[in-house]
């Protein structure tokens, strides 16, 4: 296998606060090590990685902001030092590229708790988002993806001492080859929720990384996704338990129908001395229609005695005794079967971006019901 | 070491019971790896040209590979030409192996090891007691005993020739049966399938092999037992076993080795195939030395392991209690071929101390409606890394294919480490796959129940060990399932303070 | 024409590797405005009975026919029973987490009235039908947005079924052990909705272990299944004689 290399040349950026790794090893070579090492490969199995590194060079846009006029919210676009604390390199190389080769990053610094929604829309890639939320405040953002070519956006979230945020994201559109990289820290009692909603498209790969960085934090991703025809999804959520007490739970329901494909990596990685931690993870997958690919590893890591954990993972079609449930109530089968795969998608689809959510992934049907 | 000494060692009551060394004569290559090296050990047992060639073949192809790197597997580098590739007994290397030449020293080695009375006292030349035949599986064992490179003694021939089966040394069956071992050897695990199976197909020395004829259900229970003896050798067994149509066996395997401070290397193979409504059971014992608390030497186990289910309707069943080595590397796997065709697999694998274990399993649907359950109990304690890895394929061709996975974690103490790396991949969506993972550990408030009823610490951790690995216990032979829960126990001395 | 004929109905289970015959010959004749209460031990076919008359997968019939007002049943799709009007009261109720039950009895009685020809009902008006059956049988309304039987006690699901009875107001209702599992109290509510159900123009077959439902629902005409077979057929006392003596003295 060839090696994967940086697409240009990369210097470490005035503007990146001391990297991690940085000191020991010169940023290329060490940039080039972990996008070849076993761990990395592992991360990229069932999608080809040199579309998504190449294009980690290209330009990149603001995205659309609104909501951001309102107090305890503060936008800049800065070339100054910014700390990403807790972020590794070796975790995510083609995201640190991104921070490198952008010329610019946006950061949002949330000082107290804020009322109204904050809006990102991404019409192409976008530069590098940096959300910092201060101890005790809290945000509501909606991140919308309303690309139809290639496309890439990096996003930083720091949330500070019980710090708040609800996240929801809806990448629906007809990308090219879409990537989406989010990363959260979450220090003492911070809370984090996530609702995605997503489709295929010609290949949509979404890393999320948290970090459960102190003690008592609680994290909840949930995502429903459907990959009908010729579409593709790449899933790669990563859940790190570094202190005690952490709770985090994660839901992801996935139709994979007609020549779909459809990839889920779940990592739940707790570390010693993260005593006391509860980690959920269940991922469940339907298979409609002909062909279609599913693969899924729900991994578990564990290096301490005192947790709570458990995952699971399914692939299957309809349960046949729902499916004559509906059937004895005089619903016929095509009826039936749309009622129950909107059923499963729909036990995934919540928050402000619902609405439009269930009517991309499910026809929007009987939504007032 | 004196034969005193090794009596000391015995009674010393050290934590591994079979970590003595057998003082006998040895025969034994000395340490590196060239073509010389393989066409001795060809030479040695005579083989036919064909398997000479296929041994330089997959000597070839094992030059050209690289060693392979697992991410929580942990070790110095091997140093291949410091092994020596060939040991046998100096009694055993010439003339038949008739059971009244077996040297009386090895006889009481596995006494020592506790092999079921039954097996001693074939193994000592005793007829067996024909009416015993045909009792329930434990009552009647043939055995098969591998030590360092050849095969000793195999048990009970004259009882399995009269049903059919063929149970006897692979070298011997060489020579016996060509036909079937050329059809067979190779044809589940090619010679280039990983690393360690090319260095086993170039230099491997002995092993089983059994032939069940169609309709013929076995017996008795068939058994081989592996044992390292000679310091710096490593043991490259192959064993082949084949099921014709509607025929049913169960085979069990155990292994020991003595303690040394260098760590040694076990790189055997394992072929099952199953024809037609044919079924295999396979069990393993497996307590190789797994090294001292402070992971010092320890046997490197790093072997290969598949069935095929080649007809419909077969069936391949393997059960694996996991308890010794310092690094232990195998996932036995079932191709499911046949339409109908089910594969089983049900393993408990502790480590303790520095141990290693990277285990699991692989379920290939390939034919329609097949089915496969896996149930992995890990347990890990000290300062251990225990991992299971698995993978359930379903191929576009596997219509209604079904796989259900359970796999479960016990964890004793902080400085352990528990994983599961459990993929899945379909390509049918036809397919109902349910894989369930949980983590738990010993509470402190189970502890303390049982001590609140008079139960010691380390019994009472053992009954919930034991507990916990229940479902996998059920499904070895009566006698192995004894022998398991003694083994973790042994295993588990010193876990909980 | 009766309502419900069915005549020297086989019928097996299908398990996973073979066959098992557990109707040997049954017949029942149900008139419009009648209730027949099925008894039987264990394992004698009562819920076979249910399942096939209603074609749920799993069963195969041998032999035999059944009919609704002449319309044979057992070639037809579940749904396509349902719309001629045969409802089946489940024992075990299934969770649909993900549809509501709102959404799902909507769909529900939209396909019915497309069948029938009908218009389907206006949804404010069918909604406000809903909560209202709902309520009078202890059902807490805000149930109805949450998934089909999601999170329902075994009682809750009972009565869900009971609401669905009285919403499609089927022409032939099949209770399978609807009793079982509830405190006396919701057997109460139960039996009081299937009362208010019964009309000289529709029949019900109850299928039941025990007495103590027909104190409630009292039946026309109570039938002992044994052995996949009718082997007694009597009115009510034949009821108390059973629970009086077991089952043991007739077979």
């Amino acid at each position: 296998m060839a090696d994967l290399t940086l697409p240009a040349e990369l210097a470490t950026p005035d503007w990146l606060a001391p990297t991690p790794n940085a000191a020991q090893t010169p940023l290329p070579e060490a940039l080039h090590r972990a996008l070849n090492s076993a761990a990395h490969r592992e991360r990229w199995k069932y999608t080809k990685a040199e579309v998504f590194l190449g294009a980690t060079h290209t330009a990149a846009n603001l995205p659309q902001i609104s909501g951001e006029q309102q107090p305890g919210i503060d936008l800049q676009q800065t070339t100054k030092p910014v700390p990403l604390v807790g972020f590794d390199l070796d975790q995510a190389p083609e995201a640190f590229a991104r921070l490198c080769y952008a010329s610019n990053i946006l950061t949002i610094d949330i000082s107290a708790p804020t009322t109204e929604i904050l809006t990102l829309v991404h019409a192409s890639s976008t530069v590098p988002v940096l959300i910092r939320v201060a101890e005790g405040a809290s945000l509501t953002l909606n991140e919308i993806s309303d690309c139809d070519s290639d496309a890439q956006q990096t996003i930083w979230i720091d949330l500070a001492a019980n710090a708040e945020m609800k996240h929801s994201r809806n990448a629906l559109d007809t990308a090219g080859a879409h990537w989406q990289y989010l990363n959260v820290r979450l220090q003492r009692d911070a809370s984090y929720r996530l609702h995605n909603h997503v489709t295929g498209c010609a290949s949509r790969r979404q890393d999320i990384h948290v970090l459960m960085d102190g003690q008592g934090a609680e994290a909840n991703l949930i995502s429903a996704g459907s990959v009908e025809g010729k579409t593709a999804l790449d899933q790669q959520f990563t859940l790190e338990h570094r202190q005690p007490r952490g709770r985090s739970q994660q839901t992801i329901h996935n139709i994979v129908a007609n020549g779909g494909k459809c990839s889920f990596n779940g990592r739940i990685h707790i570390h010693a001395g993260a005593a006391g931690t509860d980690a959920q993870l269940a991922n469940r997958n339907l298979g409609m229609g002909e062909h279609a690919t599913i693969n899924t590893k729900p991994e578990l890591e564990i290096y301490t005695d005192d947790v709570s954990c458990a995952h699971g993972a399914t692939v299957g079609t309809i349960s046949q005794e729902a499916l004559f449930y509906l059937l004895s109530r005089g619903i016929d089968q095509g009826a039936a079967q749309a009622l129950l795969s909107q059923g499963f998608l729909r036990q995934c689809i919540d928050g402000p971006l619902a609405e439009s959510a269930l009517e991309t992934l499910i026809g929007g049907a009987s939504v007032g019901l | 070491m004196t034969k005193s000494s090794v009596d000391q060692l015995v009674e010393a009551g050290t934590e591994y019971h079979a970590g003595f060394v057998t003082d006998v004569e040895s025969e034994t290559l000395p340490p590196g790896l060239d073509e010389s090296v393989v066409k001795y050990i060809s030479a040695r047992k005579g083989e036919p040209e064909w398997l000479t060639q296929w041994r330089l073949q997959a000597y070839a192809q094992w030059q050209q590979m690289r060693e392979p790197k697992w991410a929580h597997v942990h070790y110095p580098p091997i140093d291949f030409q410091s092994i020596s590739y060939y040991s046998a007994p100096k009694s055993q290397v010439d003339g038949p192996r008739s059971l009244e030449e077996v040297d009386p020293e090895l006889l009481r080695t596995y006494e020592k090891l506790g092999i079921p009375l039954h097996e001693q006292a074939a193994l000592a030349g005793v007829v067996p007691d024909p009416a015993a035949v045909g009792t329930p599986a434990g009552a009647n064992v043939a055995v098969d005993v591998v030590f360092d490179s050849v095969s000793i003694a195999t048990t009970f021939k004259e009882t399995l020739a009269e049903a059919g089966v063929i149970f006897c040394p692979i070298s011997e069956a060489v020579h016996s049966h060509p036909a079937l071992v050329q059809k067979y050897l190779g044809s589940v695990i090619p010679q280039r399938d990983n690393y360690y199976a090319a260095l086993n197909s170039a230099v491997f020395s002995d092993g089983s092999f059994v032939y069940i004829p169609k309709g013929v259900r076995c017996p008795m229970e068939l058994s081989t037992y592996f044992r390292i003896n000679e310091r710096n050798t490593g043991q490259f067994e192959r064993t082949l076993i084949i099921a014709d149509e509607g025929s049913h066996v169960s085979y069990l395997e155990g292994c020991t080795a003595p303690m040394r401070d260098e760590n040694q290397l076990h790189a055997a193979v394992v072929e099952l195939v199953a024809l037609g409504d044919a079924e295999i059971k396979y069990s393993t014992v497996q307590n190789w030395y797994p090294g001292d608390e402070n992971g010092k030497g320890g046997i490197y186990n790093f072997v290969t392991k598949r069935g095929v289910c080649a007809g419909p309707r077969a069936k391949i069943s393997w059960t694996q209690v996991e308890t010794g080595s310092a690094i232990t590397w195998k996932y036995p796997s079932v191709v499911l071929r046949g339409d109908d065709s089910v594969g089983e697999f049900y393993s408990v694998a502790l480590t303790n101390n520095r141990q290693q274990a990277d285990t699991g399993t692989k379920m290939i649907h390939m034919g329609k409606n097949t089915k496969s359950t896996i149930v992995s109990k890990g347990i890990s304690a000290g300062g251990s890394e225990n991992c299971y890895r698995g993978l359930v394929r379903i191929s576009p061709t596997a219509q209604n294919a079904r796989n259900f996975t359970q796999c479960d974690s016990l964890l004793i103490g902080d400085q352990c480490g528990a994983h599961t790396f459990p993929y899945i991949e379909n390509k049918n969506n036809s397919a109902t796959i349910e894989h369930e993972a949980s983590t738990s550990k010993v509470s402190d408030d189970q502890l303390f129940a049982c001590q609140q009823r008079g139960i010691e610490t380390e019994q009472a951790v053992s009954m919930i060990v034991n507990g916990f690995c229940k479902e996998v216990f059920r499904e070895l032979p009566m006698e192995f399932a004894v022998e398991a829960g003694k083994l973790l126990e042994v295993s588990l001395e010193g876990a909980v303070g | 024409m009766s309502l419900l004929n069915v005549s020297d109905l086989h019928a097996s289970v299908i398990t996973d590797d073979q066959t098992q015959p557990i109707l040997k010959g049954l017949n029942l004749t149900v008139e419009a405005g009648e209730v027949h209460a099925i008894m039987g031990p264990n394992g004698s076919g009562k819920s076979t009975l249910a399942n096939v008359v209603s074609g749920r997968p799993g069963y195969q019939v041998d032999n035999g026919a059944a009919t609704l007002e002449g319309s044979p049943l057992l070639e037809l799709e579940p749904y396509e029973r349902a719309q001629l009007g045969v409802f089946l009261a489940f024992q075990y109720p299934v969770e649909i987490p993900g549809v509501s039950n709102m959404e799902f009895l909507k769909a529900s009685i939209d396909s019915l009235a497309r069948a029938r020809g009908e218009e389907q009902p206006n949804t404010a008006q069918f909604m406000r039908q809903v909560r209202e059956l709902a309520s009078s049988l202890d059902l807490d309304p805000a149930f109805l947005k949450r998934g089909v039987n999601e999170g329902f006690s075994g009682g809750e699901k009972k009565r869900n079924e009971i609401m669905q009875l009285l919403l499609l107001d089927p022409k032939l209702a099949v209770l399978d052990e609807t009793d079982s599992g509830l405190d006396i109290d919701a057997l109460k509510v139960v039996a009081e909705g299937v009362n208010r159900y019964r009309s000289a123009s529709n029949g019900v077959v109850l299928i039941t272990h025990y007495q103590r439902l027909l104190d409630y629902i009292v039946p026309d005409f109570v039938h002992v299944l044994s052995n996949g077979q009718i082997i007694e057929s009597g009115d009510k006392s034949l009821a108390l004689e059973l629970e009086a003596k077991g089952y043991a003295w007739l077979t």
